[in-house]
Parts: structure tokens; C-alpha cells; sequence
């Protein structure tokens, strides 16, 4: 693909880590899903992923499932994720936009039905966690035709030949999988990672973004001296699950997950408290 | 370890995973990156097992010692006399070691566990026959072991849950989604993507990512060898039809893989029909279900007019889930075999046959096989022949049985 895409022009505008949230379309509504992500662009997220609630999610850890499910029982529908892409397009969003998806979903509507709707409603690339390197099929030739990024993920575990294959897949940015777990927050940063991440950098000049299991602004910090980017999700769907629980929606629950994303940003972005 | 005598290899997947090619086909390898090179050591393993007569030869000394294989095939006299139609055999998957055919796949991973060094093992059980057996090969070995089942199943097999137990297992009880087959299977891959290292995730049917499908799949057909030879001693002929109940798949793919080639052979497979396919309470993944990815491969599932998995139903715990192996998909694709179904009330009406007429009480699985066989048996008429594979037994299901019939 000779065109930049937007996720490629923020990594090569940025002069420091990128800092990149999560959230879950329709939790604990597709409104304040809409308002977290003005939020989140407006508090320093630099991209921002939309994950689509899917029934067995097994890429996903607990905290996410169980978001998953809170969407779906309220009667979430997988076109109201374009719907909600498109609305924040039309408010005037310049941020990227990621779609973090199964593959169940993808194969259900079909590759180039998914990805077209995708691309039109406004994202810009797209993650796909059970798709790995190797089996993606037609994915990556329908993304670049669509002008979307596909993004794969590497994992602690991968071998040598697996990251070279991934580095050479990869676009707009390579998720790199700091523990090999699911998603969830955890406490300290694995051993590893540097050395992992070091090695991933040395195959490509695409950028290496770092999630799963970052929780802290301190995390944040330390992963934005040696990735391209810092990915939250879990510590946030978790934080809006508690908030949500103890009656506390719609402006409130904006305003302190807008206050979280911004202490993770400046984090990651090396702005000292 | 299949006999030169015996059927030529039937059709294998393509080099990743594909019955029927990638483009079209079912299979493939749709998991996370981090469980990526534990499926690719597992193929490796398996592989070079297959080859080693060390490994061959510690299972089939396995089968013959602890399994107590061969199990018989045993002519059902009263029930062929009752019919009137098909001279009727069963294959006792119920008299082995642990009360149905899912020993012989875990005793095979559980070797294939050793090899790859690891020490601990992690399943996803539904009936909880798959759970026992793989606590039994985990006691076997001295690995530690964790098996995964939802809340309703636990409620529904609870002899099963207190067997793990005393066999020294972990039962995590599965409290999201359904709370049955499906969300074990997904809680189990959940821990196995934290525990990969060290954890071998022994899948209990021809399902998952690939080599899983297949790898089930001949650990499981030494249930359609040992049948082809009693055939042949007994009658001096194969049989004209061959009928297993599908889950996942297993046990029908073990006794259906040996006759794969031999296309006179009738291969049917019974799903379950719950309270009917055209209601929204059937498991019936074949006869309703459509192309899709579920649990790490391409196959048939049952969905909602969005994609997500729909909520099945079926009174076998066992049989209770939305996908199915995708060597079946190819199956029913290609025309080789047939898949039919049998209702909720048919299961149990054959559970109670089976056990007044031949002395046999048949796990509710298995007696959906039972139930279509007693139509097949009929319209088949007297000189044809039919193999029932009778994958377990019912003892799990008294309680639950009485239950409802009360
Ligand atoms: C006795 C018995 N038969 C059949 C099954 C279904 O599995 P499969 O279709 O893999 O044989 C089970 C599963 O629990 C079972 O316990």
C-alpha cells in the first residue's frame, strides 16, 4: 500500500509513546462508549481501540468478557460499532480509531463486508486476536485494498521465525503481548519484555505497541521508555464496571475515566507527575 | 498404529489444519499468537510420536492393560428380535476403564504430555466423562491436573464432579455465559493462555485448533479398527451401517475414520435435536448450524442473525454445545457420511430400551444413537448389518434421569 494511513502518520508525528486506551463498544451504553472516546482523544489518547462484544471471547481475559456480556445483554448489535465509529467521525474525531474483533465476527459477515464497514464508519485499522500470522487468509490483501492497517499480535512465547513472520505482516503497528496470559491488569512487568520488544524493533521499522496487562501509570511510564506505544484496557473496563457499580454514570463516569486516561497518557508520554 | 490389513489411510487435513482446503474447507488454527507455538510443538510432537514404536507400543499396551481393550462387540439379540429389521451390535466403549471412549484420547495426550515435558493439564469437560478420564490419566502420570465445567453441567453430572475430585483434580465451576460445554471450553483455553508453558491442554473431542481435530481423531479410531476385525471375524463382512451419536465428534470420528474408504459402509452420525431442530432448544450444529469459527477452527456452529453463538440445548450434558468437529463439516460436505438427529424424549425413551432389553444402560449420549438406530435398524430390513457405537455408559445419568422422568 503507497498511501499513509493515519495510524502510520501518528507514530511518525510523535515524538514521544503513543498512549492508547481500550474500551468496550456498548458498556455500559453506546452513548458513553461515545463520550469515553471524545474523552479519552481529548486527555491525551493518541489512538484509540473499540473492542465488539463477542459471546467466547477467548482471546480476551475476564474483565473484558465480563464487559462483553454486560453489552450483549443490553442488546448490543455488531453494526452499532460502525454506527458509533461514524457518529464520532461526524462530531469531527481526527483520532485513530482501531476495531479489536474475533474472527468469528469477521467470518460471519464476511471478511470484505466487515472490513468495507469498518473502513466507511471511520476506523482505521483493525486487530484481530484469533487471526494469527500465517492464517490470516485474504485478511491482509482486503485490509490494504481497504486502506485499513491490520495489526497482529506477538506474544512472550512466539519463536524467532514467528516474529520475523509477524514483523513482515504487521501494519500501522505491531501488539506486542507483554505476559503471556490474557488480558488483565497485573502487578509488575514481566522480566522479558525488554528484551522481547528490543528484538521485535530490530526486525522492522514498523512501531511496537505494548498491552495486556498494563494497569498503572507507573507501568505506563516504564513501557513508553522502550515501546512505541502503551496499550490500557482491562485497568479502564474494570474502573467503568466499579464506577457504574456504584451509581456512578453518564458525566461522572466520563470525567474520572477522562482523569485516568490522563494520567496514563502523561505516563507514557514521559511527563512526570 | 493402524494395521497394513486394514483400511488404506483415509484423506488427512492439508499441511495446516485444512479437511477440504483452506479456502473452503474446515479446520485451521484461529487462536491467539500466544497459544500459536504450543499447537505448533503439540503437531511436531505428535508427529514424530506417531513414528516412534516406543510410543506406539506404550499405548497400546495402555489400551490392553488399563483400558481393558479390546472391548467386545456385542450382538443385540433382544433388540434385533424387537425391531425386526438389521442384525444390531454394539461397541462397548462402555466397558472400558472409566465408562466411555474418551480414555482413549487422554491416555494418548497424556503420553504426548510427557514427550513435550510438561507436568500439568488442564481440560473442559461437559458430561464430565472427558473430565474423569483425563483426571484418571493425570493420576495415571502424576501430573497435576484442572478441569473445566459450567455450573448447569455441574449441577447435572455431579457423581463425575466427585470423581475428579477423589481422583485428585481441580473442578473449576464455570459461572459465564451458558454455564455448560462451550464456556468450559473457553474458560480452559483462558487458563491455558496464561499456563502454556508448563500446561498441555488435553481437549477432549475433534475439536480446537489444529492438530487437535486430528490427533482426537486417531487416538479415538482404535474404536473402528477393533470393530472392522470383529466384523470380519463374526459376520466375514463389514457392516452396511455404522451410527454414533455427535457431540464434538469424537467417538463418531473414531469409529467412522477406519471406514472412510469402504463406501458401502453407511456412516450416520446423531446429533441432538433437544426439543427439535426447528425450535431454539436443539444442539443440532450440522443439521442447523452454518460456516463459521468457534473454539479455534472453521467449522459449522450455531449462531444468531448477528454472529454471536447462539444458546443450544440438549438434555446430554455431553452433547450440549454449538460446534462441532470440522473433519464432520467436511463429512456432511462431501456426502460421505449423514448426520440425523434425535429428540430430547427419543434419547431418553432409548435409554430406558437399551437397558430393558439388553441389560445395558447407556449413557444419554449415547442413546441418541440408540434412538436413530431403532428407525435405521427398520428400514435398513433383516440381511443388513448395524454398528452401534455405544460410547458410554449411563451411570452418570441415573440421578438425573430419574429427575425427569418423575
Ligand atoms: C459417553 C459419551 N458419548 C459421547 C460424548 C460426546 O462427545 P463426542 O461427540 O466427542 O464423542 C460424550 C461427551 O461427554 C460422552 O460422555
Amino acid at each position: 500500500m503507497s498511501t499513509v494511513t493515519r495510524i502510520q502518520q501518528t507514530f511518525a508525528s510523535l515524538k514521544h509513546a503513543a498512549f492508547i486506551p481500550f474500551f468496550t463498544a456498548g458498556d455500559p451504553d453506546l452513548g458513553t462508549t461515545a463520550a469515553l472516546v471524545r474523552e479519552a482523544a481529548a486527555r491525551g489518547a493518541d489512538l484509540i481501540e473499540i473492542g465488539v462484544p463477542f459471546s467466547d471471547p477467548i482471546a480476551d481475559g475476564p474483565v473484558i468478557q465480563a464487559s462483553y456480556y454486560r453489552a450483549l445483554d443490553k442488546g448490543f448489535k455488531v453494526e452499532q460499532v460502525f454506527e458509533l465509529a461514524r457518529a464520532l467521525r461526524q462530531d469531527g474525531l481526527k483520532t485513530p480509531l482501531l476495531c479489536m474483533v474475533s474472527d468469528s465476527l469477521v467470518f460471519h459477515r464476511g471478511l470484505d463486508a466487515f472490513f468495507g464497514a469498518a473502513k466507511e464508519s471511520g476506523f482505521d485499522g483493525m486487530i484481530v486476536p484469533d487471526l494469527p500470522a500465517g492464517y490470516e487468509g485474504d485478511a491482509a490483501r482486503v485490509a490494504a485494498a481497504k486502506g485499513l492497517d491490520l495489526v497482529f499480535l506477538c506474544a512472550p512465547t512466539t519463536p524467532p521465525e514467528r516474529r520475523a513472520l509477524i514483523a513482515q505482516r504487521s501494519t500501522g503497528f505491531i501488539y506486542y503481548i507483554s505476559v503471556a496470559g490474557i488480558t488483565g491488569t497485573r502487578m509488575a512487568l514481566p522480566p522479558d519484555l525488554e528484551a522481547n520488544v528490543k528484538d521485535l524493533r530490530g526486525r522492522t521499522r514498523t512501531p511496537v505497541c505494548v498491552g495486556f496487562g498494563v494497569s498503572t501509570p507507573e507501568q505506563a511510564a516504564a513501557v513508553g521508555t522502550i515501546a512505541h506505544g502503551v496499550i490500557v484496557g482491562s485497568a479502564l473496563v474494570k474502573q467503568i464496571a466499579e464506577l457504574v457499580k456504584a451509581g456512578n454514570t453518564g458525566e461522572k463516569l466520563v470525567k474520572a475515566i477522562g482523569a485516568q486516561v490522563q494520567a496514563l497518557a502523561d505516563a507514557a508520554h514521559g511527563k512526570h507527575a | 498404529m493402524a494395521d497394513a490389513t486394514q483400511a488404506a489411510t483415509a484423506a488427512q487435513p492439508d499441511a495446516r489444519g485444512f479437511f477440504g482446503g483452506e479456502a473452503t474447507g474446515f479446520g485451521g488454527r484461529f487462536i491467539p499468537e500466544t497459544l500459536m507455538p504450543a499447537c505448533e510443538e503439540l503437531e511436531r510432537e505428535y508427529l514424530a510420536a506417531k513414528k516412534d514404536p516406543a510410543f506406539v507400543n506404550e499405548l497400546e499396551k495402555l489400551f490392553r492393560e488399563y483400558v481393558g481393550r479390546p472391548n467386545p462387540l456385542t450382538f443385540a439379540a433382544r433388540m434385533t428380535k424387537d425391531l425386526g429389521g438389521a442384525k444390531i451390535y454394539l461397541k462397548r466403549e462402555d466397558l472400558n476403564h472409566t465408562g466411555a471412549h474418551k480414555i482413549n484420547n487422554t491416555l494418548g495426550q497424556a503420553l504426548l504430555t510427557r514427550r513435550m515435558g510438561k507436568k500439568r493439564v488442564i481440560a473442559e469437560t461437559g458430561a464430565g466423562q472427558h473430565g474423569v478420564a483425563t483426571a484418571t490419566a493425570a493420576a495415571l502420570f502424576g501430573f497435576e491436573c484442572c478441569v473445566y465445567m459450567g455450573a448447569e453441567d455441574v449441577r447435572r453430572q455431579a457423581l463425575n464432579v466427585f470423581r475428579m475430585e477423589l481422583l485428585g483434580s481441580k473442578v473449576v465451576t464455570v459461572q459465564s455465559g451458558q454455564r455448560t460445554l462451550k464456556d468450559a471450553c473457553n474458560e480452559a483455553m483462558r487458563d491455558w493462555m496464561s499456563s502454556v508453558r508448563d500446561t498441555h491442554y488435553i481437549i477432549g473431542s475433534v475439536m480446537g485448533p489444529h492438530p487437535f481435530p486430528t490427533l482426537v481423531r486417531d487416538f479415538q479410531s482404535v474404536i473402528g479398527r477393533e470393530v472392522r476385525e470383529q466384523m470380519m471375524e463374526k459376520e466375514h463382512r463389514l457392516p452396511d451401517a455404522i451410527v454414533a451419536c455427535v457431540g464434538g465428534g469424537s467417538n463418531a470420528m473414531g469409529i467412522f475414520y477406519p471406514f472412510l474408504l469402504d463406501k458401502d459402509v453407511r456412516l450416520v452420525g446423531v446429533e441432538p435435536a433437544g426439543e427439535g431442530v426447528d425450535t431454539h432448544r436443539h444442539a443440532a450444529t450440522l443439521a442447523r448450524g452454518r460456516r463459521g469459527v468457534l473454539h479455534g477452527m472453521k467449522t459449522y456452529v450455531l449462531q444468531d442473525a448477528d454472529g454471536q453463538t447462539a444458546q443450544v440445548h440438549s438434555v446430554s450434558a455431553g452433547l450440549d454445545y454449538p460446534g462441532v468437529g470440522p473433519e464432520h463439516a467436511y463429512l456432511k460436505d462431501t456426502g460421505r457420511a449423514e448426520y440425523v438427529s434425535a429428540t430430547d424424549t427419543e434419547a431418553l425413551d432409548a435409554f430406558q430400551y437399551l437397558a430393558r432389553l439388553e441389560g445395558i444402560i447407556p449413557a444419554l449420549e449415547s442413546a441418541h444413537a440408540i434412538a436413530h438406530a431403532r428407525k435405521l435398524a427398520k428400514e435398513l430390513g433383516p440381511d443388513k448389518i448395524l454398528v452401534i457405537n455405544l460410547s458410554g455408559r449411563g451411570d452418570k445419568d441415573c440421578e438425573e434421569v430419574r429427575r425427569l422422568l418423575k
